[in-house]
């Protein structure tokens, strides 16, 4: 499993021929690669495109997800469950199918090479509120009665009591929605042209050319991206611990 | 310090009524207790004076001012919840302020009412710690500083002691009546424990399937019960029922016990008019019926076959079988007594009680 990663890392130390040698440990290693893409190309600027997109619609998924997630657990109202079946269904439409209404949707609104045509797809998920549904229907009602008595509204019980709780959730959609919108790579390559508001994915595909593939530069920009990746894995994974909702009732 | 109205109030789950027609006046600084069975309402009726549910028809008042649709947290009531429902990712300090905060109180207020509450229930010591980390006494001393830090105009429990063990309960209990005394706020409280609410209120609701039974004080609900289920709900043991067929004699009212027994009541009538005679069931309370070892003239006694003792120390319960079916009294003497043996017991006539078996109302003595 750990191969392909560490020819990754193997190759972006290579140069030339070397690249096209099996070797593990590179004859001689070099980090000629790490200055051209650092130094040279608009890796910087993917990277920067790349975290604004992710860190952003993360937010929004956890924040549009939790909310509507919350609703659909802890409120009655008429439509209710027609609601959450609308939400469930948008689940099995497959992205590629989307992508031609998106991109039509895009050119006729002026979305096209800017930020908020990257990232509007992602901002609120099918997924996501299904998850988080299903977390809050587990968060006891006394708790939110609770609050009421205490003298919070309904949007305060749900950021200070409801949201603390389901912690974990959010931390795993966290992680799924950042990684996913990281490696997204069709919809960020369509709806853009400009190469600096390419994000990784496509700035490392432009690497490819027509006629040759400088493999070297597209392994060293690959083991950068995957650095923010693992940091917010390991960010996130601690938040992950289970039981902490049911501590404070009973004996 | 608020009174509280309750007018006509109705509520409906669906097709299925779950409390109708209640109807009652609660005075600044008195404790109310609603008891009845599970599913008699209580809860629910104790919920709709929070705001947490719904009223379908009638009217919630505190003081002049009418609350049916003021969100919970405008109606300035605080409530402690059965399983007390402490905010698990708080510490005991955030969860006593909670209610403080939400009403934006300046930061040193808090730390000071914060820690007088905490002080008045002894939690001063736990202040840092989880939920998580507490007893389940310790738990529900916290959800009551959550109650009182607020100095409220009414106070709901619904069940709080209903999870703690016997021994912390009683405790738990007489610390409630004082700080009752302390802090002499309006009090609302559910249980369906009989013994809670004999100790606790000023006065007693009794309720069942949606409908007040019974409003009273604790004597009046057990010495004067308005009919046959508010006789036989509060008492520990229970009432004692037995058929009777009541008729009426001169100079009284003679009544034949089902299976044979019978006994005479000189110079006694109740509040209705019974005709020549009437199906009833009589009442008699365990610590009503005596034993007696030596016979005496003019004596209203019945016999029955002793079949099980259970000495509670003090005073010993004598189960006993008769012709008219089983019944429970008291005895002093613990000792010497035989399975199989005859009991005699004493009953005093003020003590009977008299339910009619088609209303189940309870009968008055006049005379």
């Amino acid at each position: 499993m750990i191969t392909p990663i560490l020819f990754m890392l193997s190759t972006s130390f290579k140069e030339g021929a070397e690249v096209y040698s099996l070797t593990i440990f590179p004859e001689k290693p070099t980090l000629v690669n790490y200055l051209f893409i650092l130094g040279e190309s608009k890796f910087i600027i993917w990277t920067v495109n790349s975290l604004i997109i992710a860190v952003l619609s993360t937010f929004s998924v956890l924040f549009f997800d939790g909310l509507v997630g919350y609703t659909l657990a802890k409120f009655s109202f008429r439509g209710r469950e027609i609601v959450f079946i609308a939400i469930l269904s948008t689940l099995m439409i497959p992205t590629e199918m989307l992508i031609i209404p998106w991109y039509m949707m895009s050119r006729t609104f002026g979305w096209l090479d800017t930020y908020w045509g990257i990232a509007f797809p992602g901002l609120m998920t099918g997924f996501g509120t299904f998850l988080m549904r299903q977390f809050f229907m587990n968060l006891p009602d006394e708790l939110i009665d609770a609050a009421r008595m205490d003298g919070w509204s309904e949007f305060a019980i749900w950021l200070r009591i409801a949201m603390p709780l389901v912690i974990p959730a959010l931390s795993a959609l966290a992680i799924f929605h950042f990684l996913g919108n990281w490696t997204a790579f069709i919809w960020p390559l369509i709806v853009t042209n400009d190469p600096d508001l390419y994000t990784i994915p496509v700035g490392i595909a432009s690497f490819n050319g027509e006629f040759q593939s400088d493999w070297e530069i597209v392994m060293t920009a690959s083991c950068l991206a995957t650095i923010p990746t693992l940091f917010v894995f390991i960010f996130l994974q601690k938040f992950i611990i289970k039981g902490i909702m049911l501590a404070g009732l009973k004996g | 310090m608020s009174t509280v109205s309750l007018i006509q109030l109705n509520k409906n789950f669906k097709e299925i009524s779950a409390v109708s027609d209640f109807d009652m006046f609660i005075e600044d600084k008195e404790f109310v207790v609603l008891v009845g069975p599970s599913g008699c309402g209580k809860s629910t009726t104790l919920r709709m004076i929070a705001g947490l549910e719904d009223i379908t028809s009638g009217t919630v008042k505190i003081d002049d001012r009418i609350i049916n649709n003021v969100h919970p947290k405008d109606r300035d009531i605080a409530m402690v919840f059965q399983n007390y429902a402490l905010y698990p990712h708080m510490n005991v300090f955030k969860n006593i302020s909670f209610g403080l905060r939400a009403r934006k109180y300046p930061k040193n207020e808090i730390e000071l009412k914060t820690r007088k509450a905490a002080e008045i229930l002894d939690l001063t010591e736990l202040l840092e710690r989880l939920p998580g980390e507490l007893s389940g006494g310790q738990k529900q001393r916290v959800a009551m500083g959550r109650a009182i830090v607020r100095e409220p105009k009414l106070f709901l429990f619904d069940e709080p002691l209903s999870n703690l063990d016997a021994k912390l309960r009683h405790k738990m209990r007489a610390e409630m009546k004082k700080l009752h005394q302390k802090v002499q706020t309006t009090t609302i409280y559910v249980t369906h424990d009989q013994i809670e609410a004999m100790t606790l209120a000023d006065r007693i609701v009794i309720m069942r399937s949606g409908v007040i039974e019974q409003i009273g004080t604790p004597y009046e609900v057990y010495h004067e019960p308005a009919n046959h289920f508010v006789a036989g709900f509060i008492g520990t043991p229970t009432m004692n029922f037995i058929d009777c067929e009541l008729e009426k004699t001169q100079p009284g009212l003679h009544c034949q016990l089902s299976g044979g027994s019978s006994f005479q009541l000189d110079h006694f009538q109740l509040n209705e008019e019974i005709g020549p005679s009437r199906e009833m069931y009589i009442g008699i309370r365990p610590e009503d019926l005596i034993h007696v070892t030596s016979k005496r003239e003019n004596l209203i006694s019945i016999d029955a076959q002793l079949e099980v003792v259970e000495p509670l120390g003090a005073e010993t319960l004598l189960i006993c079988k008769g012709d008219f079916g089983e019944i429970t009294g008291k005895s002093n003497q613990a000792r010497g007594l035989q399975w199989g043996e005859s009991i005699e017991f004493e009953i005093n006539p003020d003590r009977i009680h008299f339910f009619d078996k088609k209303t189940r109302k309870r009968l008055r003595r006049i005379i």
